[in-house]
């Protein structure tokens, strides 16, 4: 895959964030403190330069408690950008105190896309696991929108979780098992009482669902073990690294190549990914 | 960046017991930031008389960068609880930096290509580079710890400088290279030619610094990553960061919010991925957990990962991590280890 460059931000105080205000908050973890915050730009100007595609993150940020990277979980085909956010420290902290009417800071949209063009045309295979739905989420409703559908072939998605209650984008996810162009399986790690579907780890539904990878890209997210076991389980099914589309995540400051925080090899994750092939990743420093 | 063009117009003579008038003169409608003595090395920082500048010292311990990115810098101020941010103010009068070396005026250019590249260019930067004349001077005799030559750097070419000083004999004779460099020697007479005759002799004849065989660097440093001499390298080192404060082209840094009663700042703020939580996860996953790693970024970085990006080496041979290290880890006998590491030699 290539470097991909999305417009020149040049002539901006780079570091400024826009504000946008909260304008809905959905819980969709209380397991895992997982929330999602859908926002608004208070200014027109702020909205119209945040045109962003599906794999890029915005740095948010709470004044007084610093900036975090998040990726954008909305397609650009929704009238609000969205993003799905799990507690950890300081700063999805402060985010999590926010209520609606509040406002937050938006850097961005920054980092590379998926990649749009390449996969017309193809079978798609999703394999996400946790929050790692948060970046395909975009990607997988912007494939669905109306006006996008048809360019690519058959939509699979494969998710798993670690309990029912860690399920995300439940409403989403009930949308996607309905539809009839696209195939839906879901796994949690562990079941309990209430749950009557399938248990146990997302690289074995992988292995039973055995998508086909002639003609197919296939896009994983979700915690470093996982991936391991999905990059084997895809690469025995035939895909090559190049048909592997993964997100890295690194630590991040600046969001924009400058604060070299993020650098992996020759790459910084910030400006050449979030979004990397497998052969990208293959050929890198395993520092990560 | 856009500099005005750097050819020479003409040369202009200060003889060297005019120095401190000159500098004063300079004082009087400009910042001039100068090598100041202080206990056995000099820093450069804000003058505010022309005596108090100090040429006794080579490279002043500290590099120029911090003029144009500051070790804190408030990107940004905001009142806690309010929605609204306003600029940090910006200073008023323009500055000067007297004398700067061409190593470090190669620095510049590193740096520039990180924050003033084509995609996203770094407004605090840019414009602290927009303002800043730089008065260069030549260097007829290296330190030990000089390496420049390594990097082709000239250390008697003044490209990117405005003025640029060759010392001959009693006098300085000043190159004026750009017209923004000539705004500052409106009051100097023209050197007389047999003065620039000398000068080009003294720069014919000038001992050039050390020079590593560098030529293949990036190819030998791509079959290094493995290798386990980073290990033993680093088991000295403290992960101080000593070294990349005062390395010239190191840039990384941190932003952090800072608050204190009813003001808030968005600080950037000197980082180091020499430190261990430099790539620290909220997770508590850590990339680089060892120093030996942390140590191979730092070289690959400067001599891999930024030629590859940028057509440039991020290190321009000013030797300050070689003086300031405290366990004396040395930039060159890092590269010559890995190097010969690679190709051993032929019995
Ligand atoms: C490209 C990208 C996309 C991401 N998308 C999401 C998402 O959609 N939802 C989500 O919940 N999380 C996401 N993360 C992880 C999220 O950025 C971290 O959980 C968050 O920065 C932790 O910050 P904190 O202040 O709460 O934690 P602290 O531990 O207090 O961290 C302090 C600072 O360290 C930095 N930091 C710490 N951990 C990370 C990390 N893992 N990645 C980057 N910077 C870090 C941040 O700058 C943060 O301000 C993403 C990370 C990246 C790099
Ligand atoms: S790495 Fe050392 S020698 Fe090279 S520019 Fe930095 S401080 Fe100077
Ligand atoms: S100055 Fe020396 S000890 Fe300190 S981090 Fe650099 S190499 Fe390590
Ligand atoms: S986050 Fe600063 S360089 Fe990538």
């Amino acid at each position: 895959m290539k470097k991909v460059k999305p417009h020149s931000q040049k002539n901006q105080s780079q570091y400024k964030p826009s504000l946008a205000r909260i304008i809905a908050i959905e819980v969709e973890s209380a397991v895992r403190d997982t929330r999602t915050f859908t926002l608004e730009f208070l200014d027109d100007a702020a909205r119209e330069q945040f045109q962003y595609l599906p794999g890029q993150f915005a740095e948010l940020s709470v004044a007084g408690a610093g900036e975090a990277p998040i990726s954008i979980t909305s397609s650009p085909t929704q009238p609000h950008p969205e993003f799905c956010i799990k507690r950890m420290g300081v700063v999805t902290r402060a985010i999590h105190n926010l209520s609606v009417g509040d406002t937050i800071g938006v850097r961005g949209p920054y980092g590379n896309t998926f990649p749009l063009e390449t996969m017309e045309g193809k079978n798609i295979i999703f394999v996400a696991g946790g929050i790692g739905l948060a970046p395909l989420r975009s990607l997988i409703i912007y494939m669905l929108d109306a006006q996008h559908r048809s360019r690519y072939k058959d939509i699979t998605i494969i998710y798993g979780a670690r309990s029912p209650g860690d399920f995300l984008f439940k409403r989403d996810l009930k949308q996607w098992a309905q539809r009839q162009d696209v195939t839906y399986h879901e796994t949690v790690d562990k079941a309990d009482e209430t749950y009557t579907g399938k248990e146990g780890f997302v690289p074995q539904l992988l292995e039973e669902v055995a998508p086909k990878s002639a003609n197919a890209i296939a896009l994983t997210c979700g915690p470093p073990i996982m991936i391991k076991f999905v990059l084997q389980g895809l690469t025995k099914l035939g895909f090559t690294p190049d048909q592997i589309i993964t997100t890295l995540e690194m630590r991040m400051k600046c969001g924009i190549g400058k604060c070299g925080r993020c650098n992996i090899g020759p790459y910084y994750v910030c400006i050449d990914g979030p979004v990397f092939s497998y052969r990208q990743i293959l050929g890198m420093p395993q520092e990560y | 960046m856009a500099k005005d063009s750097t050819k020479h117009l003409t040369s202009k003579l200060l003889p060297k017991k005019n120095l401190e008038q000159f500098l004063d003169a300079l004082l009087k409608q400009y910042d001039v930031i100068a090598p100041v003595e202080q206990n056995g090395f000099s820093r450069y920082q804000k003058i505010t008389r022309g005596t108090e500048c100090c040429l006794k010292y080579r490279l002043p311990r500290n590099s120029i960068k911090e003029f144009f990115l500051p070790q804190d810098e408030t990107l940004f101020f905001f009142e806690p609880g309010a929605a609204s941010l306003s600029d940090a103010p910006s200073a008023k009068r323009e500055p000067i930096i007297f004398p700067v070396r061409p190593c470090d005026v190669r620095a510049l250019t590193i740096l520039d290509a990180v924050f003033d590249d084509e995609q996203f260019s770094d407004s605090y930067y840019v414009e602290k580079r927009r303002r800043m004349r730089l008065i260069g001077m030549a260097c007829l005799e290296p330190d030990d710890t000089c390496f420049c030559e390594t990097f082709d750097i000239n250390s008697t070419d003044g490209t990117g400088c405005d003025l640029f000083l060759t010392e001959v004999e009693d006098s300085y004779i000043i190159d004026v290279l750009t017209t923004k460099g000539k705004t500052l020697i409106k009051t100097l007479a023209d050197a007389p030619q047999e003065l620039i005759q000398k000068k080009k002799q003294q720069v014919a004849a000038r001992r050039k610094s050390q020079s590593l065989k560098l030529a293949e660097v990036q190819n030998f440093l791509k079959q290094c990553f493995e290798s386990e001499l980073w290990e033993e390298m680093a088991a000295k080192c403290l992960s101080c960061g000593a070294c990349a404060f005062l390395c010239p082209t190191c840039h990384c840094f941190d932003i952090t919010d800072d608050v204190a009663g009813k003001i808030g700042r968005r600080l950037r703020s000197w980082d180091c991925c020499m430190f261990p939580k430099f790539t620290l996860h909220a997770s508590g996953h850590n990339p680089r957990t060892k120093h030996a790693q942390r140590l191979r970024q730092r070289i690959m970085h400067k001599f891999s990962y930024f030629p590859e990006n940028k057509s440039l080496i991020a290190c321009v041979g000013c030797g300050r991590c070689v003086v300031a290290c405290p366990v004396n880890l040395d930039i060159r006998e890092i590269l010559s280890t890995l190097a010969s590491s690679t190709h051993p030699a032929s019995p």
